[in-house]
């Protein structure tokens, strides 16, 4: 359930590093937790975003979550589709429900970030 | 924390339990979102036996529910079904009910969850007044379902004698369903066709087994607390604690219709009938948004700058794709067509007041 490869936040973000950008969603945990996304308030392209800052929300059936990026950078492109379709969070988290891509300013904030072992472990914990 | 006789299989058609009102109670099983369109399509199964349910019997029994009541509860024939509000001195909200008359000195009261051991306790005090009547808690005893959508007839006709065909809405019958003894109701808070069961608890797995297996070939889908609220929400019906508590009063409510002002005599009669002809300073309308967003408990509505009043439900409409919700305003400002702004996390969102239901079949 957790793919190898990706870098995880401990809001339940993930990121995907293609050189010096950064594709930013949420996790399957994040998708369980909330429910049937019904809209994303996603960030404008240009913006200039920092590390730890509130990018943007995704709205369920149940309850209004923030989404963070835990890397700083230029939002160079957002998700288009998930405004007609915002389940897209839902059914394919980790592919077709990406949400943004990040032009990172400092790639190396991405090796901060929780590993697929580290985040199950994190996981697991917070279960407990 | 208290579980209804439904509890295990929730969890073993893997419902996401939450806790609600002192209960742990099934949010979804499948998706707020599937639910949802399967009771507006085929059917939806609920257990709301987290409900309070009280038995009042005997010869003064409507004469403790008219005093305590706001509805016209003296026309309420053998077979009847009310809305009423439950009010206090100060004409503030207590509970709003569902009565039903199931006997000539035999009624039954639905209160909400929230509000069931309050509305034991303010019956059993107004009882002491009026010889002749016992109020008796049936909440533990009794569990309840409600089987709502437009194939829930299909569903239960053969499982029941009871002629549905000729059971109207806000009517209820003492009869049997899959050989089970109950009050069966044609009621609901989801706007569709749909029915209330209030069955023994012991029997309560036995019936939903029956209704899961037989509603396969209807559509049936089991439904959570989750798409009880965005139905009720679509249709216009307040929620207690939501949108009505005790510091508001069933005018501000907008549930006069609720109300029978030619009764002589009703708890809160006074209060409620001089804001009737003064007018009240706020009202609860509906509004939908005007672009996207979703209006959430909590957030404040403005005009022209100034702060006029606070959204008390709120949320994504599933049939109409859009922003919808429910709110107090200054009653200047509650007018239909009247534009507003909701104040969602600081976005100042364009929204109209509109009539409700929200929701209206077929269109």
């Amino acid at each position: 359930m957790i793919p190898e490869g990706l870098r995880y936040h401990a809001e339940h973000e993930w990121i995907r590093q293609e050189d010096r950008t950064a594709v930013l969603g949420i996790t399957h945990f994040a998708q369980d937790a909330l429910g049937d996304v019904v809209y994303l308030e996603l960030p404008k392209v240009g913006a200039e975003v920092r590390s730890g800052q509130e990018i943007g929300e995704v709205e369920s059936t149940k309850t209004t979550s923030a989404v963070y990026t835990p890397v700083s950078g230029k939002i160079l492109a957002v998700n288009e589709e998930l405004k007609d379709k915002p389940e897209l969070v839902n059914q394919d988290p980790y592919g077709k429900g990406w949400i943004v891509k990040i032009q990172m300013t400092h790639p190396s904030e991405v090796k901060q970030l929780m590993d697929a072992r580290q985040y199950g472990d994190y996981l697991k914990e917070k279960a407990d | 924390m208290k579980r209804t006789p439904l509890y295990d299989e929730h969890k073993k058609l893997g419902a996401k339990i939450v806790p609600f009102a002192g209960w742990e109670m099934p949010l979804s099983y499948t998706g707020v979102l599937e639910e949802h369109r399967a009771t507006r399509s085929a059917v939806g199964l609920f257990d709301v036996s987290h409900m309070g349910r009280i038995d009042l019997t005997g010869h003064a029994a409507s004469d403790l529910l008219d005093r305590v009541a706001t509805s016209p509860v003296k026309k309420l024939a053998v077979g009847g079904m009310q809305y009423a509000l439950v009010c206090n001195e100060q004409g503030g909200i207590l509970d709003d009910i569902m009565i039903c008359r199931f006997g000539e000195r035999r009624y039954f009261v639905c209160a909400n969850a929230s509000n069931a051991e309050k509305i034991l306790q303010w019956l059993t005090k107004q009882a002491a007044g009026f010889s002749g009547v016992e109020v008796t808690d049936r909440s533990m005893d009794l569990a309840q379902l409600a089987v709502q959508g437009p194939r829930s007839r299909d569903l239960m006709k053969p499982l029941t004698l009871a002629d549905l065909d000729r059971l109207k809405l806000r009517h209820c019958i003492e009869t049997k369903v899959a050989g089970v003894p109950m009050l069966l109701s044609r009621s609901g808070y989801t706007g569709e066709l749909g029915y209330e069961l209030y069955l023994p608890s012991d029997r309560a797995r036995d019936v939903w087994e029956i209704l899961i297996k037989n509603g396969a070939a209807v559509g049936l889908k089991p439904c959570g607390l989750g798409c009880r609220d965005t139905l009720r929400l679509e249709m216009g019906y307040p929620l207690y604690g939501n949108d009505m508590d005790e510091t508001t009063t069933p005018i501000e409510a907008s549930l006069e219709f609720a109300v029978d002002f030619k009764k002589d005599d009703f708890i809160g009669r006074e209060v409620i009938i001089r804001q009737k002809e003064n007018g009240a300073s706020r009202e609860l309308v509906g509004f939908e948004l005007l672009r996207r967003g979703v209006p959430r408990h909590g957030h404040k509505i403005f005009s022209d700058g100034k702060e006029i009043g606070i959204v008390t439900s709120g949320n994504h409409s599933p049939s109409m794709n859009k922003g919808i919700g429910m709110g107090y305003v200054q009653t200047i400002f509650a007018e239909v067509g009247g534009e507003i702004l909701i104040d969602i996390r600081g976005n100042a969102v364009p929204a109209v007041v509109v009539e409700r239901p929200f929701y209206k079949k077929g269109k």
